[in-house]
């Protein structure tokens, strides 16, 4: 576990603050709390700093994307700093890097800004209004198709290559292509039903329990093609883990839990077997709170503990690649903040596929981003670039909140 | 920072949780222990009444005026299949002497009448006592029947036995009309070696060498015998414990030892294997070892019967319960100076103590178990055609039991299987759903139906009939074939309900589709599914109707012999064996009945004493299907603990 100073903390949480156009009162007087609550020296440890950069993104009751970014910067950041012993003044970096004059922000927000918010509102309302207008003829014209604009920075560990899949005679994805970098964070984001925990299962083949599903193309892991027929399902799952939205560990003992998995492939003897369900715990970042009552059932933990436990159960078996199907919808505040953590520590080792609804978490963990609509998949690329400078008008609807 | 003050409420939550884990843990503690505190009262008076009866003095009886008085002397035994009775050895005839008051004289006389048991005597025969004493000097009864003594005098008569095998004669209550005779002996373990070997060893030992040590002494001469020979078992067996005690742990250290050793051999590290085993440990050892062998092999002579081990267990138990108690005791720190008793009596009452102090009377309370009850409607073999309180059911229910082991056997895989196929890996086929509403409508086929399928098809020859005629196995087979769609319907509902988001974890990890089902599906499903065939189960004991169709027949009078179809080739082995010998299962009486079909055929009965019997099998059939049930939901929680926990 990272330690952070509290003078960082306090530098990062205003950073935060200030990362968007506007400073509100209640923004304000979080940041009066946070400076009240970290006097004097100390550390905290990353997953509470993370807590506090997302309580403050979402202390106006308006969690922006840029708030969202400057978090994933401030916390790489700090994963890189903590790596190279190098600690420079992070303010000024994330400064520079979003060029925002700290001055005139702080001018421009000083006023009170309710009038201001409000006939916003009211903009965005009529905006909104005729934006759903547009999109119904955008559908009823069909044409929406899948984008062509795939490029990675790096290798690639695994592709989807011009991907059809129905459900019965229902169409639900519609020649979509995508690259996965490796170890690196890709996000798919999109509205409900738009495909997109479709596509995921679709890698390590979950959708073959449905019957009803049958799809063409080709999916690609390491020069091996997935959706073979004679592919081998469950080297492809071992290699392919997978997170599910809704914790569930088996009805085991927590050392179960993990243990079961690793038995399945490998043959460990006993001791190997304890060191590997204890450091698959350490770094699911559990061990702490397991370690005394391993042979309870994984059942009997929180649900947060839960979801932790089921990545520990992933990466026991070392995949290459996990998926993970929203893994924090069923989660609290905190416990997203743990597993956010979480996700850019396996970031190291892991390639990490996440699918997620919420447009704040694609920004502060990935490091592409993916948007699907209807089926398509409408923009893929750099998530920084997705999210201040999106080349498809569909993706600057969805990411600035006006339909889906 | 300022340590944070307890809340008050939780601090109450946290009193009370300990008060209610004080009063469980009490109260638990306190059942247990009065349980086995009970059942060493009940081997104490069960001892009791052995040594009564050992030193019985001869039986009186009192006859009221104008009454009657049955006996019963229980001297032979029933031969082979035939049932016959026949007369085992010489047998001493029975002397009665009976003293009355005078009602007119006033005084008191006596008259002495000799009663003669033989094999072929008359079945009942009355006796009239009248102011001129016994109608005859000598009379005849059969053996095992009922003698009656009719008594016309109007006075108080005492009976008295003079001579005769006074240790079997077994006195009667009145009998009324509807009375059962609840007749019943019983016994520790069941074997008469361990009731004379234990409570010996247990009771005459312990009991009256301390209490009473001259009528002690006086009671081992007058059976020096047996009981000589019998203590002589119950040295070795303490011999036994003895070193075993002495031991265990030193044998556990050195197999671990060895094999450490083992591996460092394997490993070309070869100076180890000198020094595997001090010489010095190896001689202890090897005495112990011989000493061991010497009294296991003398124990041999000894412990032929089962109940001999078992009690050699119990004796071992008891041993190591005081052991470790000891132990407990000697390892307390810093009393190292207090003596053993007073160490004692410090760990005692603590909670080690009471754990095992518990344990120990629990062990001692299970020989308090009476294995062997003998009541003649539960163990009476046949349904007797003149008699009806004499009747049991004990081949009707041994019949039930084998139709329902053989249907179980048959079905039960079968069905469980057809669900796993039918839930996880069927395609969704019109085949597919072909078979589910087959199924669906056979559950609600009637019996009888089944039972002319089981005619049809097993019992007769003629056409497609397998000819296998009217056998337990063809029985149990019907149903079986009743039994299944009942149980595949409730296995499937059982998968049905395992989660979805279970599977998919399994999935996850890399399961393929077998070790899914292997290891989380079934596990998840079994309480359901055991739910679902033990209701099949209790279905077919109750059923006729398909029986008497395939042959149940009313009256017989052994148990089945199940396994008829072995041959005659496996009929001399299982007749050696200690179990089997006494009734043969191999090439026995193949013809069955059942409960149900044994209440029917009393019911039609003419004596009314057999409508009394068929109510009785009818509460014994209703009281094993609330057992089996009753089995059925504590399996179900068990298992539904073990995954939900």
């Amino acid at each position: 576990m990272k330690k952070i100073k509290h003078a960082d903390a306090i530098i990062a949480v205003e950073t935060v603050i200030q990362a968007d156009d506007k400073v509100t009162e209640e923004e304000k007087k979080y940041l009066a709390e946070v400076i009240e609550k970290l006097a004097g020296d100390g550390h905290i440890s990353s997953i509470e700093m993370r807590e506090l950069l997302i309580e403050a993104s979402k202390s106006d009751q308006d969690e922006s994307i840029e708030e969202s970014m400057v978090i994933k910067q401030i916390m790489d950041k700090f994963h890189t700093e903590s790596k190279n012993d190098d600690r420079k003044n992070i303010k000024n970096e994330v400064d520079s890097d979003q060029k925002i004059p700290k001055g005139e922000e702080e001018s421009a927000t000083s006023d009170n800004t309710e009038p201001e918010s409000a006939s916003d509102n009211v903009d965005v309302q009529k905006e909104s209004e005729s934006d759903a207008s547009t999109m119904e003829k955008l559908t009823a014209e069909e044409n929406l198709c899948s984008t062509s604009l795939l490029e990675t920075e790096k290798e690639i560990q695994a592709s989807v290559k011009s991907l059809d899949l129905w459900y019965g005679d229902k169409q639900a994805i519609f020649d979509v292509s995508i690259p996965f970098e490796k170890n690196a964070v890709t996000a798919l984001i999109g509205p409900s039903g738009c495909g997109k925990s479709t596509l995921l299962r679709m890698i390590n083949r979950m959708n073959d329990l449905i019957p009803s599903c049958r799809y063409e193309g080709v999916v690609e892991f390491d020069e091996e093609m997935v959706l073979n027929r004679k592919a081998d399902l469950v080297k492809v799952r071992k290699n392919i883990g997978m997170v599910f939205q809704k914790p569930n560990p088996f009805p085991k003992s927590i050392y179960e839990n993990v243990a079961y998995g690793v038995r399945l492939h490998y043959k460990p003897t006993r001791k190997e077997l304890d060191n590997i369900v204890e450091n698959s715990l350490k770094r699911a970042a559990i061990w702490d709170e397991v370690k005394d009552r391993l042979h309870e059932l994984g059942t009997s933990l929180s649900g947060g503990q839960q979801q932790r436990l089921c990545i520990a159960r992933t990466i026991a078996i070392e995949p290459d690649m996990i998926l993970m199907d929203e893994p924090c919808s069923a989660l609290d505040p905190i416990a997203t903040a743990a597993i956010e953590e979480l996700i850019l520590e396996l970031k190291k080792d892991f390639t990490v596929v996440i699918v997620t609804h919420s447009m704040s978490q694609a920004a502060r963990v990935s490091d592409y981003t993916g948007f699907m609509y209807l089926g398509r998949l409408i923009e893929f690329g750099k998530t920084e670039k997705l999210f201040s400078n999106p080349s498809q008008e569909l993706t600057q609807r969805y990411i600035t909140g006006r339909f889906g | 920072m300022t340590r944070k003050q307890p809340d008050k409420l939780v601090d109450s939550l946290r009193e009370k949780s300990r008060t209610m884990r004080k009063i469980s843990d009490y109260s638990g503690r306190g059942l247990l222990i009065g349980f086995s505190l009970s059942c060493v009262t009940i081997l104490f008076v069960l001892m009791f009444q052995i040594y009564e009866e050992a030193f019985a003095p001869n039986w009186e009886q009192e006859v009221e005026p104008d009454n009657t008085a049955l006996f019963t002397w229980k001297t032979t035994t029933w031969s082979n299949e035939s049932g016959w009775i026949e007369d085992h050895g010489e047998r001493e005839n029975i002397t009665l002497i009976a003293t009355w008051n005078d009602p007119i004289s006033g005084k008191e006389r006596s008259d002495s009448i000799e009663i003669a048991t033989t094999a072929d005597g008359p079945t009942d025969t009355i006796v009239n006592l009248t102011d001129q004493g016994f109608e005859f000097e000598i009379t005849e009864i059969r053996a095992d029947k009922w003698i009656t003594f009719d008594n016309q005098i109007d006075a108080v008569i005492y009976f008295e036995q003079d001579k005769g095998p006074t240790k079997d004669a077994v006195e009667e209550r009145w009998l009324e009309p509807g009375d059962f005779i609840l007749e019943y002996s019983v016994e520790l373990w069941g074997d008469s070696s361990l009731i004379s070997g234990f409570s010996y060893t247990f009771f005459v030992l312990i009991f009256i060498i301390v209490m009473f040590p001259e009528k002690s002494m006086h009671h081992l001469r007058s059976l020096s015998g047996p009981v000589t020979s019998k203590l002589e078992g119950d040295a070795y067996k303490l011999s036994f414990v003895g070193i075993f005690l002495q031991s265990p742990r030193h044998w556990l250290k050195d197999i671990r030892e060895f094999q450490e050793k083992q591996k460092l051999v394997q490993n070309n590290d070869l100076e180890s294997k000198v020094s595997l085993m001090d010489l010095n440990d190896f001689f202890y050892r090897l005495l112990s070892v011989l000493s061991l062998a010497l009294s296991l092999s003398m124990m041999y002579l000894h412990l032929i019967v089962i109940g001999e081990i078992m009690a050699t267990f119990c004796w071992l138990m008891i041993g190591l319960g005081l052991q470790i108690l000891l132990r407990a005791g000697s390892q307390l720190k810093g009393r190292e100076k207090w003596p053993r008793d007073k160490r004692m009596r410090f760990i005692l009452p603590g909670r080690d103590g009471w754990i095992l102090t518990s344990y120990v009377c629990l062990i001692l309370s299970t020989l308090a178990i009476p294995l062997h009850i003998e009541i003649p409607f539960v163990f009476e073999l046949m349904p007797n055609a003149t008699e009806p309180y004499a009747s049991g059911i004990r081949s009707a229910f041994w019949g039930s039991m084998w139709v329902i082991i053989y249907a179980m056997f048959f079905a039960v895989p079968i069905s469980i299987g057809g669900a796993i196929w039918l839930e996880e890996y069927a395609p969704n086929t019109k085949f597919k759903r072909m078979i589910q509403a087959l199924i669906t409508n056979l559950a609600g086929v009637p019996a009888v139906v089944f039972g002319l399928f089981g005619l049809a098809l097993l019992v007769h020859e003629r056409g497609i009939g397998w000819g296998m005629g009217e056998t337990v196995l063809a029985a149990g087979i019907t149903m079986a074939s009743m039994a299944m769609p009942t149980i595949v319907l409730s296995s499937q509902e059982a998968l049905r309900a395992v989660p979805q988001s279970l599977r998919e974890a399994a999935f996850a990890v890399g399961c393929s589709r077998w070790q899914v089902i292997r290891h989380h599906v079934l596990p998840y499903a079994i309480p359901g599914m055991m739910t679902g065939t033990i209701l099949a189960m209790s279905r077919i004991m109750g059923e006729a109707a398909p029986l008497i169709l395939i042959g149940a027949v009313t009256s017989v009078r052994t148990e089945p012999a199940f396994l008829y179809w072995l041959g005659e080739g496996w009929a001399e082995i299982f007749n050696e064996l200690p179990l089997t010998s006494e009734r043969s299962i191999v090439d026995g009486q193949e013809a069955y009945t059942v409960l149900p079909v044994q209440v029917y055929s009393w019911t039609q009965g003419s004596v009314e004493g057999f409508k009394k019997m068929a109510a009785a099998a009818s509460i014994v059939l209703l009281t094993m299907l609330v057992a089996i049930n009753s089995v059925a939901i504590i399996l179900r929680q068990h298992f539904r603990k073990k995954t939900e926990g």
